[in-house]
This record gives structure tokens, sequence and C-alpha cells, in this order.
């Protein structure tokens, strides 16, 4: 089975700094792996193996992919080859992004299965896979906990609040994997080395006339709420009548 | 923010009347898309203007809906659809938003005059988002309109939607998930559990506190997805539920940021730790420093 997982290349939370005035500061970022992703990427790696296929890997991204290490990071993750766009464009509308794939992919050759993450780890929306199975008429799923070849292609299990679907779907699809589908393997040695004999290729996709759907007024960090911050140690007894009292009140 | 024209779908009778509440302040009409003919006149309680019905295929899926409520959304051209940010919700909002050509916000915590606030960057921040698209899709996460139930002489008109013409997905059969059960998203008070308890039997205790509060027990992620102990549905965080409750008190938690954004905006935190320097003790407003296992047992006996 021939897989292609589409990754986002994000900066770290950890880096991004609170200004002042609540604004958001991105000036000294390090760039990873969407932590969603690496569920996608894992995935498509033990399907590939499992089926004896193939895994590709895509993203799309602005100057960050540019460098050699996130290259050979997102490589060392099992993946046979890596497609890049690189753009200025920003891609803060899921929409905008299913159509920028969309438009990569034309250059990629055939598939059977693309691979999601259950959403970017920094905006969230958990609508790419989504709709860029709905922009390619392909059968199209979220939340898929459990992938294996059956019926007429594959056989998955699908998480809802409630209860677990087993549904049966043709290939090609488009699905979106949970974060609990696997646990991401860390690169050994071996691996990071391979990566940097793995080929990369720089697509050429125009996705410049893409436009937004809608637009971002502003991203400011969570007002923090005045809190009485009354904390008490000592005696179990006397905390827990302070606690009971505090209930009451 | 007042619209003249809203559409509300639903895949649940909860979510059903959450989307109904929001769809009704909202909007000055709205309609709404259900796919369960019993929910009919709980749906027609709120007075929506139009019922649709649409129903999944036979060994299908709602979501093989999508592109025939995707045409019948366009005729009726409303400003905003909203849906439910569940699984099926997303699905459905991801699929219609393609086939109509607009934008989908999802997990929306907030609907005000400026836009849509949700949750960016693993809650280092709320992102203020406005639609420029004729029709907005919209996910809505649980709790964020309040509900009640409809008061209306329920005479809306039903109207029948078309066969789904997405049928290649199978459904081969349908698993409960176990004790999954909860109303945690929209409760008042919240017992939170963290990863400092030793072993799965401590929920029990943790249960009978919620119990005794008139509480609902959610816990941090590691609980849910490392030990198993309690249901994912019910982890608190970034990735998991944000709560809003009057309430919560949270135990053996330390207080990292993914955690913290899911309880930041309750009213009251109240926190139990061993660890003086755990970082909850600086957003709470009630903290004890001691052991849990000292400290529960005896808060049971006497709120008994």
């Amino acid at each position: 089975m021939d897989i292609i997982a589409c990754i986002k290349v994000v900066p770290e939370e950890q880096d991004i700094v609170t200004l002042p005035n609540n604004e958001l500061s991105f000036d000294k970022v390090q760039w990873k792996i969407g932590q969603y992703d690496l569920n996608a990427v894992e995935a498509g790696k033990q399907l590939a193996k499992q089926t004896g296929g193939s895994l590709k890997v895509l993203t799309i991204g602005g100057d960050a992919l540019s460098k050699t290490k996130i290259r050979k990071d997102i490589l060392s993750r099992g993946a046979d080859e890596l497609n890049i766009v690189v753009t200025d464009q920003k891609l803060d509308d899921s929409l905008m992004t299913a159509k920028a794939i969309v438009e990569a992919l034309k250059e990629m050759g055939s598939f059977d299965l693309l691979l999601f993450g259950t959403g970017s780890s920094d905006i969230y929306s958990q609508q790419t896979g989504n709709q860029v199975g709905a922009l390619l008429d392909m059968p199209v799923l979220n939340e898929v906990n459990a992938i294996e070849e059956g019926g007429a292609g594959l056989k998955v299990e699908r998480m809802l609040e409630n209860e677990v679907e087993v549904l049966e779907l043709p290939v090609p699809a488009v699905l979106s994997v949970t974060s609990e589908i696997n646990t991401p393997t860390i690169p050994g040695m071996r691996d990071i080395m391979a990566a940097g004999k793995k080929p990369v290729n720089e697509l050429s996709a125009d996705i410049s006339s893409l436009t937004e759907y809608s637009e971002v007024v502003s991203d400011l960090a969570p007002v923090q709420k005045d809190r009485q911050l009354k904390v008490l140690k000592g005696e179990t007894e006397e905390m827990v009548d302070a606690l009971i009292q505090f209930l009451n009140s | 923010m007042s619209y003249t024209n809203v559409f509300i779908i639903a895949d649940t009778e909860a979510n059903l009347k959450e989307l109904s509440c929001g769809a009704s302040t909202l909007g000055s009409k709205f309609s709404t898309v259900i796919f369960d003919e019993q929910l009919q006149s709980v749906a027609a309680s709120y007075g929506p203007e139009k019922i649709y019905h649409f129903q999944a295929p036979e060994s299908g899926i709602i979501e093989d809906n999508a592109r025939v409520i995707a045409d019948m959304v366009q005729a009726a051209s409303p400003e905003m659809v909203l849906l439910s940010n569940t699984t099926r919700g997303r699905l459905l909002a991801g699929k219609i938003g393609a086939y109509l050509d607009t934008c989908v916000i999802a997990g929306v915590t907030e609907l005000t005059e400026e836009g849509t606030k949700r949750m960016v960057y693993g809650g280092a921040a709320f992102r203020t988002q406005k639609a420029t698209a004729q029709t907005a899709v919209v996910t809505c996460n649980a709790g964020v309109f309040e509900v009640s139930e409809g008061q209306a002489s329920g005479d809306a008109a039903v109207e029948a939607g078309s066969a789904a013409s997405d049928v290649k997905i199978k459904k081969i059969e349908t698993q409960p998930k176990e004790g999954v059960s909860s109303n945690i998203a929209i409760a008042k008070k919240v017992v939170d559990m963290g990863r400092g308890f030793k072993e799965e039997k401590d929920v029990e205790m943790c249960r009978e506190l919620a119990s005794l509060l008139g509480a609902e027990l959610g816990c941090s992620r590691p609980v849910a997805e490392n030990n198993g102990w309690l249901p994912k549905s019910v982890y608190i965080g970034v990735t998991g539920i944000i709560l809003k409750p009057e309430m919560i008190v949270s135990l053996c938690i330390s207080g990292q940021v993914q955690h913290m954004v899911g309880i930041n905006q309750a009213k009251k935190i109240i926190a139990i730790n061993k660890d003086e320097r755990a970082p909850i003790f600086a957003s709470c407003d009630l903290g004890l420093v001691g052991d849990v296992y000292q400290i529960l047992p005896m808060l049971i006996e006497k709120l008994k």
C-alpha cells in the first residue's frame, strides 16, 4: 500500500514568549514536527511495512522547512522520501491548507492512503484531513484508532464520544488518526544516519493564488483570573476544616 | 451579534438542545438538521423555522449526508452553520465547509461581537477570528451555550432530506465504550484527578468525593491515557475538555500549562498537592499542601 503522511512543522510551544501586552512573540522559537503528526507518520510506517508498501511524507510551510535538521528529523521517522512545498503564504485557514495539499499531491503520483494526525499542534482545527478528503472526493474519516487491510480496502476503528465504530472503506482514502493509535518510535542512531541519504523533493506547487476564508483578528495570551491564592499547610484536620468552610462559603 | 439566519446540525439529543439554545439567542431565525426521527419533537420545542431530517444510508454513517446537506444549506444561504465539536460534528463540518467552499472555525469556546474565540498554540493563546466568507461553518465546544428546555409549541415544518450521496464507507458494527457517560463538560462542579495517585482503586475515593459534592469526575491526560483509569472522554486540558465550572477540586495535579488551560476558566480552584512548589498553588483560590491519602479520607468522612 502506497501511503502519504501529511504533516506540519510547528513552533515549539515552550519557546513562545508572552509579551507584556499579551501578544505572542515567536522570535526565539525552534520548529518541530507537530506532536500529533508523529502518530500519522508512525501509523504510515507500520502499515507500509505490513503491506510491503511505501511511505512518503508531504509538508508545506515557511522557511523553517529549508533547514537540514528538520528534514532529517522527519526522514528519520520512517518515511522513504520527503516532499516539501516552501511558501510565504500564511496557512491559517484549514480549507486553504487543504487546497495547497491537493495542489502538491498532483506532483506526487498516485497513492492508496493519505494520513493525517488528529490536528496540527499549533492551530488544532482538526479539519485539514476532512477537507482534503472532501476536495478529492475520496472516502474520509477522522479519529481513526486502528487500521488494517481488509474488505474492499481498509478496515478501521473510529472513536466516537460514546462508542467505537468498525468501518470498511475502499482506497484511495483519507484518514486522520487519533493520538492514541500508536506510540511513535524514537529514532535511533541508524535511523538518523539513514535519513541523510533519503530523497527530499522540493515541489513547485503554485499556491500563491489561494486566499483565506477567515481573518485572524488577534492571538492573545489568556488573561489570568485573579485568584485568592490562599495556601495552607500543617495539621490535616485544620486544613480539612478550612476546606469545608471554603466549600460552604 | 445578531444573525438573520442560522442552521444547526445536531448528531445527538444533548447537542441538539445546546445548539438550539445557541441558535435561538444568536439568530432571528434558525433551522435544524437532525438524523434521528425521534428527536423531532425536541427539535421543534425550540421553535426553529424548519426541521430537516436526514438519514444515514443503511450500513453507512450520518456523515455520508454531507454533500446533500451542503446543497440544501447553499440554497438557504445562512450566515452560519453551527455544529458540536464532536468526532461526527467535525467531519460533517469539514466536508460541508469544503463543498460550500467556505471556512470552518472549529472548537470555538466563545462566540462574541468580534467573532469567534478558540484556543491555539497548545493553550498559549486565544485566537479571535472572523469569517469573511458568506456562510461560516462553526463547531462549538460543549458549554458554549446555556442549555434550557424548549418552550415552543412545536409546530415547525419537517422536511425529509434527500438520500445520502456519499456511500463508500460501510459500517460493520458499533461497539459501546464502557462507562463513558459523563456530563463533565457542562458540570457546575468538578473533581479533577491527577497523576499523583498511586493505584487504580483510588478512583473510588475521588468518585466518592465527587458524589458528595454533587460533582462530575474528570482527570489529567496521563490518568486517562497512560493509566487508563478513567475514560479518555473525561480528561481535561488543551486536547481534552476545556471547563468553565463554578468550582473545581484538583487532586494531585501539578499544574502543567496543558492541563491548566482546561481549568483556568473555573470560578474557584481548590488544589490539594503534597509538593509545595507545584505550579498549581500559584493559580488556585484555596490550596492545601499535604498528603491526599490523609486529607481525602478525612474530608469524605466530614462531608458525610
